[in-house]
């Protein structure tokens, strides 16, 4: 539900370095969205195009970069977390120690 | 083609604004608790057993977002617990600039605790900090024992677990065990108690949690190390 407001915040961002740099079109946003992030990929590609729809930014797309929790699990073993129903592929316990993967980050725009 | 380089946090603003108010709390030696949860499952309940609990010991104050109504914040209010209700007509989180206008209301100084009720919904206002020093994320047993694994960002990013309605365990499926667990996996850090607003069990854990946060903000300040 919030994906609209994170679209408005990526917007004033944009609108901010148009102000600086004064490009005339804007190509791309990389974002970068960690697993853990608690931001929906498919809302916040929707609610981006709705509100660049008809605007400056028109077409242009949102590169989404998805990121993972490092696990640490208490046998020593550290793996990536792709999926939160993991198991530590070493001793199989289902808890372990996560860090990172709550990336919420804009990485570059691409203008023209 | 031109690439300009950002990598920044997309909410930075929200979190420069959080800080100012995490800095104007320990200003006052005030702790502040977020506390996110669903719709339903306890939250204006918990404030209220904790204030009648602690209200001799501390100063408590509140700050209640909604999408519409005042009812919440006049429950509070009946406790003698200076209050403000922020309704957000419609928007599905608080955000630190809001909470920052609203703090103006209050005589700080006056307060020992500042307990933030977030919108009912456990999604949206974690990605929001707004200056607390503790984030408690509440479920409910009806709930279903596989909450945390639903609302993953909010076990990553609160401090403590509190499970409550755990008197209607006996009526569902609920598992306490698989509930810790579930949390645990994705916030092997949390402190997770498990409680009933609604009999007492469990509470006393709850109020020395509480209070203990709330005191050592206190003597931090007092003994001028606040950060």
């Amino acid at each position: 539900m919030h994906e609209l407001s994170i679209a408005e915040n990526i917007l004033e961002i944009v609108d901010r370095h148009r102000q600086e740099q004064n490009f005339e079109r804007l190509k791309s946003v990389t974002l970068r969205l960690g697993l853990l992030s608690g931001v929906d990929e498919d809302a916040l590609c929707f609610a981006f195009e709705a509100l660049t729809e008809g605007g400056p930014y028109d077409g242009a797309a949102l590169e989404v970069e998805k990121t993972f929790p490092q696990a640490r699990c208490s046998c020593g073993h550290c793996f990536v977390v792709e999926d939160i129903l993991y198991a530590c592929p070493k001793c199989g316990s289902v808890i372990a120690e996560l860090t990172g993967g709550d990336e919420l980050n804009i990485i570059e725009l691409e203008v023209y | 083609m031109v690439t300009i380089k950002i990598n920044d946090k997309l909410l930075s603003k929200n979190d420069q604004l959080a800080l100012a108010n995490h800095a104007l709390f320990d200003r006052h030696g005030v702790w502040c608790l977020n506390l996110i949860s669903a719709p339903g499952s306890g939250k204006t309940t918990l404030i209220e057993r904790t204030v009648e609990r602690l209200s001799d010991r501390l100063k408590i104050g509140a700050l209640v977002g909604d999408l519409d109504t005042e009812n919440d914040s006049r429950r509070i209010a009946s406790h003698g617990v200076p209050v403000r209700q922020i309704i957000t007509g419609g928007a599905c989180h608080l955000n630190a600039k809001t909470i920052g206008e609203f703090l103006s209301h209050f005589d700080l100084e006056a307060l020992d605790v500042m307990v933030i009720e977030n919108v009912g919904n456990l999604v949206c206002p974690t990605s929001y900090y707004l200056g607390e020093h503790h984030r408690v994320s509440l479920i409910s047993a009806p709930e279903g024992d596989d909450k945390p694994l639903k609302y993953p960002g909010a076990m990553h990013t609160s401090d403590a677990l509190v499970i409550n309605k755990i008197d209607l365990i006996p009526y569902t499926d609920f598992s306490l065990e698989r509930a810790r667990e579930n949390a645990l996996k994705i916030g092997s850090h949390l402190d997770i108690m498990p409680l009933s607003c609604k009999t007492g069990e469990g509470l006393e854990a709850w109020i020395e949690w509480f209070e203990s946060h709330a005191r050592e903000i206190k003597s931090r300040r007092e003994s001028g190390t606040s950060e």
